[in-house]
């Protein structure tokens, strides 16, 4: 037997975010800190496309909150002028669940990486997926440790030679889509760096799609531990 | 803020920087390369494999190739933001400015 919990059916994810009275460009989302991450790193990509893209979502800047764990991916909200949280490795989305939850009037966006949200974090991940909370979630997948120099990750190839496996790894990886489709995640895309267009194209259909989470699994092209 | 290359490219293009670059923002000139300064994600994949030391941060020009900046602006603001070299071609010609640098002169 079950009952009805009167649960509000599909809107916009940012139906009770309050939207911008002026116009806003990248520059505005630019935060006064010095980008570091490798050179020619994918990250780069990911950045510049979002700060080029959130002038168009439209929303007051306070009303937007990206929390992050821990990673190289995890750096992101220092980089951008809007609130952010680097918080806990792995507990990114189970902070994000509690502000989404108390805070309607936010734009909650969840920055993480493969190592991050699928091994540190990988029940947290899941949970908020099947929780259905109003959160985005962005996972910058570049297949490896970079922070700590190059471990294999949950997403590492099998047999992938690092210095840590130097025969090679012999774990089977993790595919982040099926995970999130397995968990319910309601919008489910995959978008690489190198294609601005397409990334700019899956983070605008991501912000705005229904009220269930969104997972966004973003393949890195270039991060120099992973070659 | 992005990054530009100054005049020691010109009549070089080594082209070791567009091999390097994840975003294919580097165009090419007939007599040097050009980034676009909308298509570049600051990522800095470029500035330490240029063998003639042309690329900087814009903040880091030296003050003889300050000049630089709005040659990339001014040659981009006619032809927007093409997407991708590769695909685009290298451009028919240069800055007027670099059209008019004798060789050897930098």
């Amino acid at each position: 037997m079950s009952t009805d919990l009167g649960l509000p059916g599909r809107r916009s994810a940012v139906e009770h975010v309050p939207a911008t009275d002026r116009p806003q460009t990248g520059k505005d989302f630019t935060s006064d800190q010095e980008v570091r991450w490798c050179p020619g790193c994918g990250d780069y990509a990911v950045l510049k496309a979002m700060q080029g893209f959130l002038p168009d979502l439209g929303l007051r800047r306070e009303n937007i909150v990206f929390v992050s764990g821990i990673g190289c991916s995890s750096r992101f909200p220092y980089y951008l002028d809007t609130y952010g949280m680097h918080s806990i490795h792995g507990r990114a989305p189970s902070i994000a669940t509690g502000i989404a939850t108390t805070r309607s009037d936010l734009s909650v966006w969840v920055v993480t990486g493969d190592g991050d949200a699928l091994s540190i974090g990988g029940n947290h991940l899941i949970h908020a997926l099947r929780r259905n909370v109003n959160l985005t979630i962005l996972l910058f997948n570049n297949r490896i440790y970079g922070l700590t120099k190059g471990q294999y990750s949950p997403t590492s190839e099998a047999g992938k030679v690092t210095k840590s496996t130097p025969m090679g790894s012999v774990d089977h990886p993790f595919n982040p889509v099926s995970l999130a489709l397995g968990a319910e995640g309601t919008f489910v895309a995959r978008t690489i760096d190198s294609d601005r267009k397409h990334l700019t194209s899956v983070l605008s259909a991501a912000a705005v799609k229904g009220p269930d989470p969104r997972f966004c699994n973003r393949r890195r092209k270039g991060c120099r531990h992973g070659r | 803020m992005t990054y530009v290359i100054a005049q020691p490219c010109i009549d070089v293009k080594d082209r070791a920087c567009v091999d390097e670059c994840p975003v294919d923002c580097i165009y090419e000139g007939p007599r040097m390369l050009y980034i676009q300064p909308d298509e570049c994600v600051d990522c800095g994949a470029c500035e330490p494999v240029c063998p003639q030391e042309a690329i900087f941060y814009e903040d880091d020009l030296p003050a003889e190739s300050f000049s630089f900046v709005a040659i990339s602006v001014d040659l981009f603001a006619g032809l927007g933001s093409p997407g991708g070299a590769a695909n685009f071609g290298p451009l028919t010609v240069d800055h007027p400015v670099v059209a008019a640098t004798e060789t050897g002169q930098a």
